[in-house]
C-alpha cells in the first residue's frame, strides 16, 4: 500500500538551502490568484479516509496532517523547498558541539483557548511527544530541556545532534506540534487528548466520527511576518469556515466535486485528470514530491534474506513497466534510480551502476548462484489496495521470465501490517513514500523496518547514519547520502520500483495563490473562495 | 399467543450467545490486531507495541479476555471502542438511524412498489404488464446496487443537480436537508428488492389465484377487487411478509455498499471499518445489535403469520 510517508527534508535550519523545482511536466499545478484575497466562507474538502484519532502526536495516520496540519504548529515546519523552516519558533541556535540547541520562541502567540505560548509548554509538548509519538523516540539522546525564561528553550543532547529540526518534524506524518503545558500533562494516554488546542490560523471545532472534522477561523492568529512558505512562514486564514468531509470512495469524491458539494478532493485516482482537466469549473492540480515505489524484504529469514535472490529480483524489474502498471496517466509516473525524491537536493546516480533493471540474464545468473531451486517466493498485498495489486501483478509477471516463481498473497490490512512483521510469514511487500533528506532513511536502514526481525542493517549503514546525524555541512551530507545509495543497491536493502505522483482536485472558485496545493500535505495557508 | 412470543424471545438468548462467542473468537482468531491498525504503515518499537498492548488489554491470555468480556456483555456494555474513544453503545446509537433510515424508508418504497406490480403482474399473467413487470424485475436484481448508486449520481446530482451526491445529515438539519441526501441511496438499494419483492408477490399470487377457494368466491360473484384484496391477498402475505422481513434484515447487513457509495455513516459501515481496524468492542457491540434486529424481525415476521392467517395457533 503507498502510504502516505511523508518524509520530507529539513536539513538543519537552513544549511542545505538548495531549492526545489517541482517539474510537473503539462498539468497546471496552482491556482495563482490575481486578486485580493476574499475573506469569509466555509470550505468543504472531501477526504479519502477518516482520522483514527486528533491526537497528531501519538500517530503517524492520514489523512490527520491534512486537517490538524491548520491546528497545531511546531517550533520548525517544512518550507517550499522541504528544509525545516522556523514556525513557532523565532530563532535557533547550535553549541559548537551540536549538543546544546537554545531556539527562541516567538512572542505574542496565543493558543486557540486564549493562553499566551511560553516555554513551560513547548518542554511538555516534547516530553508528551517523546512519550506517545511514534517518532519521539528520535529524541532519545535528549538530556534534558532548561527553561532560562519564558520564550526560551535550551535543549541539551547526550550526542551532537546534526538532524534536531528534523527530527521535530515527525517525517510531517507525527509532527512534535506544540499545546498548552497544561493539555499535554493531562492528556497521558497516547490517542486521547483532553482538548484540542493548538496555535495554528484555524482551530478546530468538532470531529464527527468517520464523518466530518470542522475547523474555524482563529482570529487571534498571530502570524509570522515573513512571506508564505507552504507549512510555515506567513499564514493567512482567509475562510470562516474548512469542513473535512469523509468520503472513502473515489468516484464518490469526484461526483461530490463536479456537483459543487466538495471544493476540494484528496487521492483523487490518477486516470481522472484528464477529465477534470477538461471540465472548465474544475482544476487538477498534481501534488509531489514523488512518491517512491518500492519493494521490501524479509532480511532475517527464508528466500529473500540472502543476498543474490535478493540481486536477482532487482535485476529483473523493469521500473518503466511497473510505473506503466502502477498509474493510468503516464504524466503521473516517473523512474529514477536515486533513493531520494526527484525534486530532492539530494537526488542522486549514485551506485545505478548496480542497478540493472529488466536483465533478465543477470536475474538469471543470480538465481543460479542462490542454487534457486524453484521454491516459492511469495509478495504480500492489501486485498482492497489497488495499486498494491496491480504492482503485484506486473511483478509477477517479470519474475516469470527469469523463472521466479511469485506467488500473490492477499489479506486485509491489519493482517497485512501483522504479517508485515512477521519473520515466518513475510518474503516481500511493496509500499511507498517520499524522503529527500538521507538521514530519513534511518529507520529503513537501521534493522527496526518494518521489525526488528525482519529490517535490514549493516555495518556501513550504520556508520553513515552515525555520521550523518553529526554532520550539518550539506555537501558532506550529500556524500554520505550517495554512500547510501550505494548501499541500497550493492545489498539490495530494497527495490526501487519507480515514482507516482498523486492528484489533488478543486473547483476552480478555489483559490491557492500560494501555490501550497502542489505540495505534501494539504495546507490551505492562504486558500480562499473567489465571488 | 404470549407464552409464544416470551418462548421466542427467550430463544433468542442461546443465539445471541453463540453470535457473540463466535465473534468473539473469531475477530482473535484473524490475525492482526488493533495495535498493527493503529501504528498502521510504520515503524514503532517492540517496547511501544507492547504498552499498547498492556493498555488496550490485549496482552493477556485470550480466555481471560473473555471471561472479562462476557458478563459485560450480557447487560449490553461493550466497553469503549478502541478508536473513537466513546463507548460502543453511543458510536452504535450514533449510526443506527442512518442504516434504519436507508434500510426503513427502502423497504416503504420496495413494498409500495414491488407489491402492487407483483399482484398486476400475477392478475394479467401473460399479458404485456406481466412482460414488463418481469423484465423490470429481472434487471433490479441484476444490476449491482454500487453500479446502479454511481449512474443515479451522475444522472440527478452531477447532470441534473436535483439532489447532492453524497453525505448524510440528521433530521435536526431539516426534513429536505435529511431526505434529499437519501433518494439516491434509497432508490439504489430498493431497486433490486424491488425485483425480489415483484417476483416473490407475483408467483405466490399465482398460486393462491389458482385454488379452490378463490374460484368458489367467483363463483359467489365476488367483485374480483374483493377477490384478490381479501381473499387471494392476505392468502399470499404470509409468503410476502417472509420476503419481506428478509429483504429488511438483509438491507440492513447489507446496506454498507449503498453506504460506501454515498458516504453514510452507518452502521454497516462502522462494522466493517471496525474489522478493517480490528475495533473488537464496536466490531462485537454493531454485530450484536444487528443480530438483535435481525431476531426482532424475524420475530415480528412470525407473529404477522397469525394476523393474516387466523387458522395459525400457536402453543
Amino acid at each position: 500500500m503507498v502510504r502516505r510517508r511523508t518524509l520530507l527534508s529539513g536539513v538543519v535550519g537552513g544549511i542545505a538551502a538548495t531549492s526545489l523545482n517541482l517539474h510537473f511536466g503539462g498539468l497546471v499545478q496552482t491556482a495563482l490568484a490575481a486578486g485580493e484575497p476574499i475573506k469569509g466562507g466555509t470550505l468543504n474538502v472531501g477526504l479519502h479516509i477518516p482520522l483514527t484519532t486528533l491526537d497528531w502526536q501519538s500517530t503517524v495516520s492520514h489523512p490527520l496532517p491534512h486537517v490538524m496540519g491548520h491546528v497545531f504548529e511546531g517550533l520548525f515546519g517544512f518550507g517550499k523547498d522541504f528544509n525545516a523552516e522556523l514556525e513557532l519558533a523565532e530563532s535557533v541556535e547550535a553549541a559548537t558541539d551540536g549538543k546544546t540547541w537554545t531556539i527562541k520562541l516567538r512572542p505574542g502567540v496565543k493558543f486557540h483557548n486564549g493562553e499566551m505560548l511560553k516555554s513551560s509548554d513547548v518542554k511538555a509538548s516534547l516530553e508528551r511527544w517523546r512519550t506517545v509519538g511514534p517518532k519521539g523516540s528520535g529524541l532519545n539522546t535528549l538530556g534534558s530541556i532548561d527553561l532560562p525564561d519564558d520564550l526560551t528553550v535550551v535543549m541539551n543532547f547526550d550526542e551532537p545532534m546534526g538532524r534536531f529540526l528534523l527530527l521535530l518534524l515527525g517525517s510531517d506524518e507525527n509532527k512534535a506540534v506544540i499545546m498548552p503545558q497544561a493539555i499535554a500533562e493531562a492528556s497521558t494516554t497516547p490517542g486521547q487528548l483532553t482538548e484540542v488546542v493548538g496555535t495554528g490560523p484555524y482551530r478546530f471545532v468538532e470531529y464527527k466520527e468517520d464523518q466530518y472534522a470542522r475547523l474555524a477561523r482563529f482570529d487571534d492568529y498571530v502570524a509570522r511576518d515573513d512571506g508564505p512558505n507552504y507549512q510555515t512562514g506567513k499564514k493567512v486564514g482567509n475562510l470562516d469556515e474548512i469542513i473535512f468531509w469523509i468520503v472513502p470512495e473515489a468516484t464518490t469524491r469526484v461526483a461530490g466535486l463536479e456537483s459543487g458539494e466538495y471544493d476540494i478532493i484528496t487521492e483523487v485516482p490518477d486516470g481522472e485528470a484528464t477529465r477534470l482537466e477538461g471540465n472548465p469549473d474544475l482544476d487538477a492540480i498534481k501534488n509531489g514530491p514523488g512518491v517512491l515505489l518500492y519493494m521490501m524484504f524479509n532480511h532475517k529469514v527464508g528466500p529473500t534474506s540472502q543476498l543474490n535472490i535478493r540481486k536477482a529480483i532487482q535485476s529483473l524489474i523493469d521500473p518503466s513497466e511497473i510505473a506503466a502498471a502502477a498509474v493510468s496517466n503516464p504524466d503521473f509516473a516517473l523512474t529514477n534510480p536515486s533513493i531520494y525524491a526527484p525534486e530532492s537536493a539530494y537526488n542522486t546516480d549514485a551506485g545505478s551502476e548496480l542497478y540493472t533493471p529488466g536483465d533478465i540474464d543477470k536475474a538469471k545468473e543470480y538465481l543460479a548462484e542462490a542454487n534457486y531451486n524453484g521454491e516459492p517466493v511469495t509478495i504480500q498485498v492489501i486485498a482492497t489496495n489497488s495499486l498494491q495489486n496491480r504492482l503485484a501483478v506486473a511483478i509477477v509477471e517479470q519474475a516469470k521470465r527469469a523463472g521466479l516463481n511469485l506467488e500473490i498473497l492477499s489479506y486485509d490490512l491489519a493482517t497485512w501490517v501483522a504479517n508485515r512483521r512477521d519473520p515466518e510469514k513475510l518474503n516481500i511487500y511493496t509500499s511507498g513514500g517520499y524522503w529527500v533528506d538521507p538521514s530519513l532513511w534511518n529507520a529503513e536502514f537501521n534493522g527496526t523496518f518494518p521489525s526488528p526481525e525482519v529490517g535490514f542493517i549493516s555495518d556501513a549503514t550504520e556508520k553513515i547514519f552515525n555520521e550523518l546525524s553529526a554532520e550539518t555541512e550539506f555537501e558532506k551530507r550529500k556524500a554520505l547520502g550517495e554512500d547510501l545509495q550505494r548501499e541500497f543497491y550493492s545489498q539490495v536493502a530494497m527495490v526501487n520500483l519507480g515514482y507516482v505522483y498523486r492528484l489533488v482536485a478543486k473547483r476552480s472558485n478555489v483559490m491557492d495563490p500560494d501555490g501550497n496545493l502542489a505540495l505534501g500535505n494539504l495546507t490551505l495557508n492562504g486558500v480562499y473562495l473567489d465571488a | 399467543m404470549l407464552r409464544y412470543t416470551l418462548r421466542r424471545v427467550l430463544e433468542f438468548i442461546p443465539t445471541i450467545f453463540i453470535a457473540v462467542t463466535l465473534i468473539f473468537v473469531i475477530t482473535r482468531l484473524v490475525p492482526g490486531s488493533p495495535i498493527t491498525a493503529l501504528i498502521g504503515n510504520q515503524s514503532v518499537d517492540a517496547a511501544k507495541i507492547d504498552a499498547m498492548a498492556q493498555q488496550l488489554g490485549l496482552d493477556r491470555p485470550v480466555w481471560e479476555q473473555y471471561i472479562e468480556w462476557l458478563p459485560r456483555v450480557v447487560t449490553g456494555n461493550f466497553g469503549q471502542s478502541m478508536f473513537f474513544s466513546a463507548p460502543v453503545v453511543d458510536v452504535i446509537l450514533d449510526r443506527f438511524p442512518v442504516t434504519f433510515s436507508l434500510t426503513f424508508l427502502a423497504l416503504i418504497v420496495t413494498i409500495a412498489i414491488g407489491i402492487p406490480i407483483g399482484i398486476l403482474s400475477a392478475m394479467r399473467r401473460g399479458g404485456i404488464f406481466d412482460y414488463f413487470g418481469n423484465v423490470l424485475s429481472s434487471l433490479g436484481m441484476a444490476l449491482p446496487p454500487f453500479w446502479l448508486g454511481f449512474m443515479l449520481m451522475l444522472v440527478f446530482a452531477v447532470g441534473l443537480q436535483w439532489v447532492p451526491a453524497s453525505g448524510y445529515r440528521p433530521i435536526e438539519f431539516g426534513f429536505w436537508n435529511w431526505f434529499s441526501r437519501l433518494l439516491l441511496p434509497v432508490a439504489a438499494l430498493s431497486v433490486s428488492q424491488i425485483g425480489l419483492v415483484v417476483r416473490m408477490t407475483r408467483s405466490t399470487m399465482i398460486e393462491v389465484l389458482g385454488t379452490e377457494y378463490v374460484g368458489m368466491a367467483r363463483t359467489k360473484g365476488l367483485r374480483e377487487r374483493t377477490v384478490i384484496l381479501k381473499h387471494a391477498l392476505r392468502n399470499a402475505m404470509i409468503q410476502i411478509v417472509t420476503v419481506i422481513g428478509l429483504v429488511f434484515a438483509l438491507g440492513l447487513g447489507g446496506s454498507v455498499i449503498i453506504e460506501n457509495v454515498f458516504a453514510l455513516p452507518g452502521l454497516g459501515e462502522l462494522i466493517t471499518t471496525a474489522a478493517v481496524r480490528r475495533d473488537y468492542p464496536t466490531l462485537e457491540g454493531g454485530i450484536f445489535y444487528l443480530t438483535l434486529v435481525a431476531l426482532a424481525i424475524n420475530l415480528v415476521v412470525d407473529l404477522a403469520y397469525a394476523y393474516f392467517n387466523p387458522r395459525i395457533r400457536y402453543s
